[in-house]
């Protein structure tokens, strides 16, 4: 059950009436549960089983962890929980990858396994990995509901794509009423335009275009590879915050705050800012439960960066079972230490790169290694690349509309949003509430591409002015009606 | 020590009670006041301003559908006269369309009357709303056939939607209003794709292939426009035309697919069968006879090692054993791919490669068809 289709929008407005016809939180509760078992059993209810799997394991474990002191036992719950994890990911995402693999270096022929990879097992493994490990920490207490528990679990809004919520974040909000309101839709289905006009405006009308030169990359120029690849780092931020816009609308419709998930990534100046921007909160996760226990920054200089390149190419293998993610992955590992490294010897020199520069570089580096991550394999990749260098340049020129009519709108929110985001945070480090016009500007324009700032006060996309208004919503339809992608393909991190 | 006591009402009337300062106080009341006034007069701005919030909201969204309607009005909108159609598109390329009354597309040269005609037909890929008149096959045959000497006409009748069953049920409408001696009939891999048609269904009765209308009085060919002076009049509005056409043809079909059950599912299309084919080329030759020449598009092929669409092998072969002339323009797309880089199907605003043909395809129509003509 895709967001952008009408099967969910149905389903969505039976969950909603569910929730208006409960009378208590408890109710409210089930009726989420049992709304997030239908959801995902609609893609296949033997996937239920598998979700349940760490549903109960880590509910378990977790008790079992936070009721001894004793630290082998709680070392043994814990790790008792990660292998389980861990285990069922790597079954149903990676055996068929590493015996494919395995049988390659041997030079044969291995049968391949037939298993169907389960809709968003990647993020709630994770999910539920956090949990165990938090409350190994004492950074949480465990739940003491199972039911809770599994509609933590469970969730729907994020449950096959993100964003990856936090027991710390997600947990404490289980006290809230749950009851539908006006001003939480309000805010929610903003979001969710927002996210559908993202998906079926931008992203879907790119994918036609990049699909079809990713899948005959030999007959196109480089003028019309380099716009493909450009096309792509378009299409997938804006397939994947698009998703996560409506997920975060949903769920606020619905009564709980899921983290932002981006923050105007391709405005970053540097890769390691890219990737404060960019799926925040993977970044968060892979910083917070494999680089720190990797050692971090504590070891030594040359231990960073190699924590940093393991980090990353394992996030890499996380997307993917393919050899193309993992290089993926090591590209922005290499590209993070070697930011570090410049870090290290520059900081007694001072040396400033200019903003520009410093964007193009990382922006140039984060289209080459989404070649890596677009392409069915590294033959393809390789060739597009070959390309980008002007090697075999010669090819079809292929000038198209959308994207050139796209790329000033993302730009243009951008900037607006980074312009305004700094305002609103200088003014927050001044304690101030931000200034009117930052405001206005901030929640009028640029939520397209970023989060807002607490102190910006509301989401409020939709000016109060009833002319603007009328304009806008209007101009919105029109536009909506006329122009979205109505082949609309699948979230690009479903597959994940 | 003081104290102040004000009762506002309409007139306003203040009664101040001091002790004290007196002056003090007085100006402290007539501030007072003057806040109390600000604030009802702003409660009484906010109120009107209420009251018109509506007013002003259909405003702001009339602006919207004016300046909607001015971006559209050039590219989109059908505009019908006694003498000819005119259709604005902008759902694939960019294009400004004309037709006569009888369905022929315009080819933007002057027609030579009396002169011999080579008739073009097909869906559409000839009725092409995506290419301007004088880039259609039609009109760049007409460029060749005159710049060569021979001063023909070259018309073009074509209808989207339009399948092999079609073809053989507008054959008499054909033979009929446009009598010339070569009639090229244009196709591509949908059209032998089943036995029904947009309005037609093809039978084999005894070795004659008949061609039977969906709906009692069937029209042969392009349907005429409907409505009176209200309903073209609202064609003629780039936004409500762009929004019909998005109805008709995107949401319409994507609704219908989504509320389909089992039963109502579209008969299965068995994948271009030899049977079909057969049956399609034998009802072409029958209504046609000699005047027919076939002439195929391929789906955008990338180099020549790539196999022959099955559907394209299937009608070279049963054109060969039933004696019918057919040509594949594969070979020219393949070299204008190529050679020249050069896309055959799709535009700057859809998926490279796929579609309808676009100028240059329509440039390999019109060479093959000329080339066919100077070799008989």
């Amino acid at each position: 059950m895709v967001f952008t289709s009408l099967t969910f929008v149905e389903f969505f407005l039976v969950v909603l009436i569910a929730l208006a016809l409960c009378r208590t939180r408890w109710q409210r509760q089930l009726a989420i549960l049992l709304s997030s078992i239908f959801f995902y059993g609609y893609w296949n209810s033997w996937y239920l089983f598998l979700l349940a799997t760490p549903s109960v394991i880590d509910y378990y474990c977790a008790l079992r962890i936070s009721g001894t002191q004793v630290e082998k036992r709680r070392k043994f719950w814990l790790t008792f929980s990660v292998v389980s994890n861990l285990g069922l990911l790597g079954y149903f995402k990676y055996a068929n990858f590493f015996v494919h693999s395995f049988g390659q270096l041997l030079g044969r022929d291995v049968p391949v396994l037939h298993i169907l990879l389960p809709v968003g097992i990647s993020f709630y493994t994770f999910k539920t990995m956090s949990y165990t490990i938090d409350v190994y920490r004492r950074h949480i207490e465990p739940c003491h509901s199972w039911w809770k528990y599994a509609m933590f679990v469970t969730y729907f809004p994020e449950l096959v794509a993100g964003p990856i919520v936090r027991a710390s974040v997600f947990l404490p909000q289980m006290t809230r009423s749950l009851k539908p309101s006006w001003p939480r839709a309000y805010v929610g289905l903003q979001l969710v335009a927002l996210g559908f006009s993202k998906k079926l405006l931008i992203a879907d009308r790119l994918a036609t275009f990049v699909d079809a030169v990713f899948a005959h990359p030999a007959i196109y120029s480089t003028g019309t590879i380099w716009s493909a690849v450009v096309a792509y780092s378009l299409q997938i931020y804006c397939d994947f915050s698009g998703y996560s816009d409506i997920a975060i609308g949903v769920s606020r419709i619905i009564g709980f705050d899921l983290p932002e998930n981006f923050n105007m990534p391709y405005s970053s100046t540097s890769i390691t800012e890219f990737w404060r921007r960019w799926h925040i909160t993977l970044s968060q996760w892979l910083r917070d439960y494999l680089y720190i226990p990797l050692g971090g920054n504590r070891k030594g200089k040359f231990r960073t960066y190699v924590n940093l390149t393991i980090t990353m190419l394992l996030g890499g293998l996380w997307h993917g079972a393919n050899w193309t993610f993992v290089v993926w992955g090591a590209m922005h590992g290499f590209a993070l230490a070697l930011h570090k490294f410049w870090m290290d010897i520059n900081k007694d020199k001072g040396i400033k790169i200019p903003g520009f520069l410093g964007w193009s570089m990382t922006y140039v580096w984060v289209c080459f290694a989404w070649v890596l991550f677009r392409a069915q394999n590294f033959s393809t990749a390789v060739l597009i690349m070959r390309k980008m260098l002007f090697i075999d340049s010669v090819g079809v020129e292929y000038v198209y509309f959308w994207l050139f009519a796209i790329i000033p709108f993302v730009v243009l929110a951008h900037l607006l949003g980074r312009y305004v985001n700094d305002g609103v945070e200088a003014a927050g480090r001044r304690k101030m509430y931000a200034p009117l016009w930052a405001e206005r500007l901030y929640t009028g324009t640029s939520r397209f591409a970023i989060r807002p700032h607490p102190l910006a006060g509301t989401y409020a996309l939709i000016p109060t002015n009833s002319f603007a208004l009328g304009l806008l919503l209007t101009g919105w339809a029109i536009v909506f009606y006329l122009f979205t992608a109505l082949d609309s393909s699948p979230f690009i991190y479903f597959q994940f | 020590m003081c104290a102040l006591e004000l009762q506002c009402a309409d007139p306003v009337k203040i009664r101040v009670r001091a002790y004290g300062d007196r002056i003090k106080v007085k100006k402290m009341a007539q501030q007072l006041v003057a806040e109390e006034r600000s604030i009802r007069a702003s409660r009484t701005r906010k109120v009107r301003k209420h009251r018109h919030a509506w007013f002003w909201f259909f405003c702001g969204a009339g602006v919207a559908v004016l300046a909607a309607e001015l971006l559209l009005h050039p590219i989109s909108g059908k505009y019908e006269t006694p003498a000819e159609i005119e259709i604005r598109n902008f759902r694939e390329g960019q294009a400004s369309t004309h037709f006569l009354p009888n369905g022929l597309r315009l080819t933007g040269n002057p027609q030579i009357p009396g002169a011999q005609a080579v008739l073009i037909i097909g869906d559409s890929h000839v009725e092409a709303f995506q290419i301007p008149d004088d880039q259609t096959m039609g009109a760049r045959l007409e460029d060749k056939l005159r710049a060569s000497g021979k001063q023909w006409n070259a018309w073009q009748y074509g209808w989207s939607g339009a399948e092999g069953a079609d073809y053989i049920f507008a054959a008499p409408m054909f033979l009929e209003k446009f009598p010339t001696p070569y009639i090229f009939l244009t196709m591509n891999d949908g059209d032998f794709r089943t036995n029904l048609g947009e309005q037609a269904r093809i039978s084999d009765h005894n070795g004659t292939v008949v061609a039977e209308g969906l709906v009692p009085n069937a029209i042969r060919g392009r349907e005429p426009s409907f409505g009176g002076h209200l309903a073209r009049k609202m064609k003629e509005s780039g936004l409500i035309y762009g929004a019909a056409l998005r109805f008709q043809l995107d949401l319409k079909p994507q609704w219908k697919e989504h509320t389909a059950s089992a039963q109502d599912a579209f008969p299965p299309n068995g994948a271009s069968s030899v049977e079909l084919m057969e049956m399609i080329v034998r009802g072409l030759k029958q209504q046609y006879g000699d005047k027919l020449r076939i002439v195929y598009m391929p789906p955008q092929p990338f180099s020549a090692s790539e196999p022959l669409e099955p559907a394209e092998s299937l009608l070279i072969a049963q054109c060969r054993a039933q004696g019918v002339q057919c040509r594949s323009i594969r070979d020219r797309m393949i070299h204008e791919l190529t050679v020249n880089h050069q896309l055959s199907r799709g535009f700057s605003d859809t998926e490279p490669a796929k579609g309808h043909l676009n100028a240059r395809g329509h440039q390999l129509v019109a060479d093959e068809i000329f080339d066919w003509l100077n070799s008989n």
